[in-house]
C-alpha cells in the first residue's frame, strides 16, 4: 500500500468558520498531520457558545449536553482529520510556543484578518526567519493586498462582491433577499486545499517555501468565466435566468408530486426533445408547431415549461427521473439532505463513513470527494475535542517536560475548557 | 511552453488532457497556469464542445472566439486526433510513453471502448495517473446517467434544495458553478496523485464524480438532518434567524449582507455603519428580543437608510465599522472596482481571434512559483506539426495523410 500523498507533512492551522478549517480537513484527508491551534480564550466560532440555548439544530436532538463546544455540528462536519491545541498568541509566551511548532511543520494556513499576522510578528518573512521553507498561505476575503485588504469579509459579503449573488436569482426578479451563499466556503476551502498541494508538490522538488495569497473574492471569479467573458469581449452584463439556460429549453425546475417536491428537467437537441415527448406520451401540445425546434421551444419556454409541470406535478421526482434517465434525457430530482442518506447511487458508491466520536459516539459522515483506489484515506479521525492534542502535542511533539507542560495548563495556555468570557 | 526561467510550481508534470466542456477544462486550465505542461488532444473538425458554444465575440459563432473555451484552455496545446482509430490510438500511445498524467471526460466506459482504460494505460506506462471526471462516478446505478450543470447541482449541491424561496422552487447557482467545483477539486486530487506517481513510483485511476465533489462539501449539511429527520429547507425573508442576509436594494442596486441574525456580535457594527450607535443603547434594539418585537420599526430604519444611500457609500460605511457587507456587483461591476484593479486580478492576453482578450486572472497567488497570466488559448489543432513533426517524427506529407484519414 503506498503512503497517502501528504504523508509526513505536518500543517498547522490558525483558522476558524470554514474556508480555512475545511481546507485543513482536506489535506487531512490526503494524509497530512494537521494541528489546529485554537485558544481556550478564543474558539473556533462554530464551535459555538459555551453555553447555549437548547434546541436549536447546532446540537444533537438539540441537546447542547456539558460540552457543547465539542458536539457542535458545524464544527464537527468542517474539522475531521485533525488535531487540537490550544494556544493564547496574544501573550508572548504563546507566540513563542507557536513558533517552536512552526519550527517543525511544513505549511501554515491562516484566515486571521490581512494586518494582524504582522502585527503579532507571525507573517511570512518573520516565520521565514524561523523555518527557511515554510509555507505560509493566507486565506482572507479581499486578499492580502490592494485597497480592500483589511476589508472583514464573510462568505455572504464576498458572493455578492464576486458576481455570484447577481448571477444567481429567479428570471426576471431582484437578487435573492434570502440568498444562501455558503457555496462560497467550499470553493474557498477546496483553492485553499489545491493552492497548498501545489506549493508542498514545487517545494518537494525544490526545497523552496513561500506565501500564498488567497482572496476569496479571486478565487470565485474564475467559476463565473463564461458571464465575465460576455461582458469583457461584448459589453454584456448579464442578468440572472434562475434555472434557465440562455440557449436550451426546456431546462428548469418543475413541481413534482407530494410535498416541496421538485425536479430538473434539461433537453440539449431534437434528438432529446423527441425522446422526452415519448417518455410522457405525447400528449396533444408536444405536437404544436411552437415546439418542434430548438429555437421554437426556446422562444416558447414560458408556455413550454407549464405544460410540462402540468405532467410532473402529477408523479413523484424520482420517477420522473429514472424515467427520463432511461430513455438518455438529462433529470434529477432536487435531491435533499436527508433523501441524500437512502439514495441508492450514493449508498452504492460508499460515500458515507462510520465514525466514532467521543461526544457523540457513532455516526455517519459524509466522505470525501474524490476515489483515489492506491492512496484514499479515509475519515481517520473526527473532529477533535478542544484541546484534545495538547499533551501530544506539547510533551511528545515540542518534548516540553511534564512541569512545563503543567504550568501551561495552569497559565491558561492548554485547556479543554473554554472561559467563560471566550465567544 | 515555458515562457521564461522561473520555476514554475507544477513544472514537469506532462499531462494529456482528453477532456471537454467545462469540469475537465478547468481542472487542467489550474494545472497549466501553475506550470505543469498541458496538451489537449481534441476531435479532429470539432474539437472541444464549448468551442460551439456562447458567448462568441460580436455574437458570431467561431470556434476560435469562443468565451467560454477561450476562458478555459489558456495556456494549453492543442493537437487533434481521433482515438477511435487505431492509428489515433497508437498514436496517443506514445504519446503516453512522456505523460505523467492522462485527464479525460468521456462518459464512463468510452475509455474501454478506445483500448484506453486504465489497466491498458498502465501496462504501457505503469507509474500513469488517470483522472476521469464524469457526472455521477465510475459505479454505481446511475453511472451512465446524463446530466448538464443543472442536474449536477440538483443532485449534488451545492444544497440546491434550500436555494430560494420557500413559495418557489429551489434555485442553481449560476452559469457552470458545479461544473467549476468539481474541477478544482480534480485538480486538487491530480496534484497529489502525481506527487504519489513521482515519488512512490505508484499509479492509479483516479475517479471524480461531480455530483460525490459537490455533495462532499460540509456546506451539503447531510449531519444536520441525521439528527433533526428533516431537510435543510429554502427559508422565507419573514424568517428571524434569516435576518439581515441576503441582498437588499439601496439607492444604485443592491447591497449584500451576512452577519447579524439573533448573534450579538454584529449588531453594534450594524447600528455604527448605519451612523446610528444610538441604536446600541436603544430599549427598542439592544436585545435579540427588543429587535424581534420592534422588527417593522427597525426595517423602516434600515431600508431607507439604504435608499438615502449608494452601494459604494455603503461598503464604505461598513468597512469603517468592520461589518461583512459588500456591494453587489453585476460582471461590468467587477471589470471596474479599484481593488480587482490593484492586484491586478484580471489579465490581458493577445488572443489571435479576438485581439485583446480580458479574461479572469489567477484564483490565488503565489510568492515564489506565480500564476502564467499571458497564454492564449490555444487554436483547433495549432501545435499538429509541433508535435507530430517535431516531437513524434512524422514527416510533413503523413501529416496531411492523417489528416486527409481523418486520424487529426
Amino acid at each position: 500500500m503506498a503512503m497517502l500523498p501528504l504523508e509526513n507533512v505536518r500543517i498547522l492551522e490558525i483558522a476558524e468558520g470554514v474556508a480555512g478549517p475545511w481546507a485543513c480537513s482536506l489535506l487531512g484527508d490526503l494524509g497530512a498531520q494537521v494541528i489546529k491551534i485554537e485558544a481556550i480564550q478564543r474558539m473556533d466560532q462554530t464551535r459555538g457558545q459555551k453555553k447555549p440555548k437548547a434546541g436549536t439544530h447546532f446540537y444533537p436532538n438539540g441537546e447542547p449536553g456539558d460540552q457543547p463546544w465539542n458536539i457542535n455540528l458545524t464544527f464537527i462536519r468542517t474539522n475531521r482529520n485533525k488535531m487540537s491545541l490550544t494556544l493564547d498568541l496574544s501573550r508572548e509566551k504563546g507566540l513563542n510556543l507557536f513558533k517552536e511548532l512552526v519550527r517543525v511543520s511544513d505549511a501554515l494556513l491562516t484566515n486571521m484578518v490581512t494586518g494582524v499576522p504582522e502585527k503579532l510578528g507571525i507573517d511570512y518573512t518573520s516565520l521565514k526567519k524561523i523555518r527557511p521553507d515554510i509555507i505560509m498561505l493566507t486565506s482572507c476575503g479581499y486578499g492580502h493586498s490592494g485597497p480592500y485588504a483589511r476589508n472583514v469579509a464573510m462568505a455572504g459579503s464576498m458572493d455578492p462582491i464576486s458576481g455570484h449573488t447577481w448571477l444567481r436569482g429567479y428570471e426576471g426578479e431582484d437578487p435573492l433577499s434570502t440568498s444562501y451563499s455558503s457555496h462560497t466556503d467550499s470553493v474557498n476551502a477546496a483553492t485553499n486545499a489545491f493552492a497548498l498541494v501545489t506549493a508542498l508538490h514545487h517545494r518537494r522538488a525544490t526545497g523552496q517555501g513561500q506565501h500564498i495569497d488567497v482572496s476569496g473574492i479571486e478565487a470565485l471569479m474564475p467559476h463565473l468565466g463564461e458571464s465575465i467573458l460576455d461582458y469583457t469581449m461584448n459589453g454584456r452584463a448579464r442578468n440572472s435566468i434562475g434555472n434557465r439556460h440562455p440557449q436550451l429549453a426546456p431546462h428548469n425546475v418543475y413541481r413534482a408530486a407530494g410535498d416541496d417536491q421538485w425536479v430538473a428537467i434539461a433537453v440539449r437537441n431534437d434528438h432529446e426533445w423527441q425522446a422526452f415527448c415519448s417518455a410522457i406520451d405525447e400528449p396533444e401540445w408536444t405536437r404544436g408547431s411552437s415546439f418542434q425546434t430548438a429555437l421554437g421551444r426556446w422562444h416558447n419556454r414560458e408556455e413550454l415549461d407549464r405544460l410540462i409541470e402540468g405532467w410532473t406535478s402529477t408523479l413523484p421526482s424520482r420517477n420522473i427521473m429514472s424515467r427520463l434517465q432511461h430513455i438518455g434525457v438529462p433529470a434529477s430530482l432536487i435531491l435533499d439532505n436527508k433523501a441524500v442518506w437512502s439514495d441508492p447511487h450514493v449508498r452504492a458508491s460508499g460515500f458515507f463513513e462510520l465514525v466514532r466520536h467521543q461526544g457523540l459516539g457513532e455516526m455517519e459522515m459524509s466522505g470525501l470527494p474524490w476515489k483515489m483506489p492506491a492512496t484514499q484515506g479515509a475519515i481517520r479521525l473526527p473532529a477533535p475535542l478542544l484541546g484534545e492534542h495538547n499533551d501530544l502535542i506539547y510533551t511528545g511533539l515540542l518534548g516540553l517536560p511534564d512541569s512545563d507542560y503543567r504550568s501551561l495548563i495552569k497559565e491558561g495556555f492548554a485547556g479543554t475548557e473554554p472561559l467563560d468570557r471566550a465567544v | 511552453m515555458c515562457v521564461t526561467n522561473q520555476h514554475r510550481a507544477l513544472q514537469g508534470i506532462n499531462i494529456l488532457d482528453l477532456t471537454q466542456a467545462v469540469a475537465g477544462p478547468y481542472c487542467t486550465r489550474l494545472l497549466a497556469g501553475y506550470g505543469a505542461s498541458v496538451l489537449k488532444i481534441e476531435r479532429p473538425g470539432r474539437g472541444d464542445i464549448t468551442r460551439h458554444a456562447g458567448p462568441f465575440l460580436k455574437d458570431i459563432p467561431n470556434p476560435e472566439a469562443a468565451g467560454l473555451f477561450l476562458h478555459l484552455n489558456g495556456g494549453k496545446r492543442s493537437i487533434t486526433l481521433n482515438l477511435k482509430s487505431q492509428t489515433g490510438r497508437a498514436i496517443f500511445l506514445r504519446l503516453l510513453e512522456s505523460a505523467d498524467v492522462v485527464v479525460e471526460s468521456y462518459r464512463p466506459g468510452a475509455m474501454t471502448g478506445f483500448g484506453l482504460d486504465y489497466t491498458t494505460l498502465a501496462g504501457c506506462k505503469p507509474h500513469i495517473i488517470l483522472v476521469s471526471i464524469s457526472n455521477f462516478g465510475q459505479t454505481g446505478p446511475y453511472r451512465d446517467y446524463e446530466a448538464v450543470d443543472l442536474i449536477s447541482q440538483a443532485f449534488g449541491g451545492p444544497l440546491m434544495y434550500a436555494q430560494g424561496y420557500p413559495n418557489k422552487s429551489p434555485l442553481k447557482y449560476a452559469g457552470n458553478t458545479g461544473q467549476y467545483y468539481a474541477g478544482l477539486a480534480a485538480a486538487l486530487a491530480a496534484v497529489a496523485a502525481a506527487g504519489v506517481s513521482k515519488w512512490q513510483g505508484v499509479g492509479q485511476h483516479v475517479d471524480i464524480s461531480i455530483i460525490r465533489a459537490l455533495m462532499s462539501s460540509p456546506e451539503h449539511k447531510p449531519i444536520i438532518s441525521q439528527y433533526t429527520g428533516e431537510p435543510s429547507r429554502r427559508v422565507s425573508n419573514d424568517d428571524r434567524s434569516a435576518y439581515l442576509m441576503g441582498a437588499y436594494p439601496c439607492k444604485d442596486g443592491f447591497i449584500g449582507v451576512q452577519g447579524s441574525g439573533r448573534g450579538e456580535t454584529w449588531w453594534p457594527r450594524v447600528y455604527r455603519m448605519m451612523g446610528m450607535p444610538e441604536l446600541i443603547e436603544d430599549p427598542r434594539f439592544s436585545t435579540p428580543a427588543d429587535r424581534e418585537a420592534n422588527r417593522d420599526e427597525f426595517d423602516a430604519l434600515w431600508y431607507s437608510w439604504l435608499a438615502e444611500h449608494t452601494r459604494q457609500e455603503i461598503f464604505a460605511a461598513a468597512n469603517e465599522a468592520r461589518y461583512p457587507l459588500a456591494p453587489v456587483y453585476t460582471p461590468a461591476d467587477l471589470l471596474t472596482d479599484p481593488h480587482f484593479k490593484a492586484r491586478g486580478f484580471f489579465e490581458r492576453v493577445r488572443q489571435p481571434a479576438v485581439g485583446e482578450l480580458v479574461r479572469p486572472g489567477a484564483p490565488f497567488k503565489m510568492s515564489a512559483t506565480p500564476w502564467l497570466p499571458s497564454l492564449p488559448a490555444p487554436s483547433l489543432g495549432e501545435h499538429n506539426e509541433q508535435v507530430y513533426v517535431e516531437q513524434l517524427g512524422y514527416s510533413k506529407r503523413q501529416l496531411v495523410q492523417m489528416r486527409m484519414s481523418g486520424v487529426i
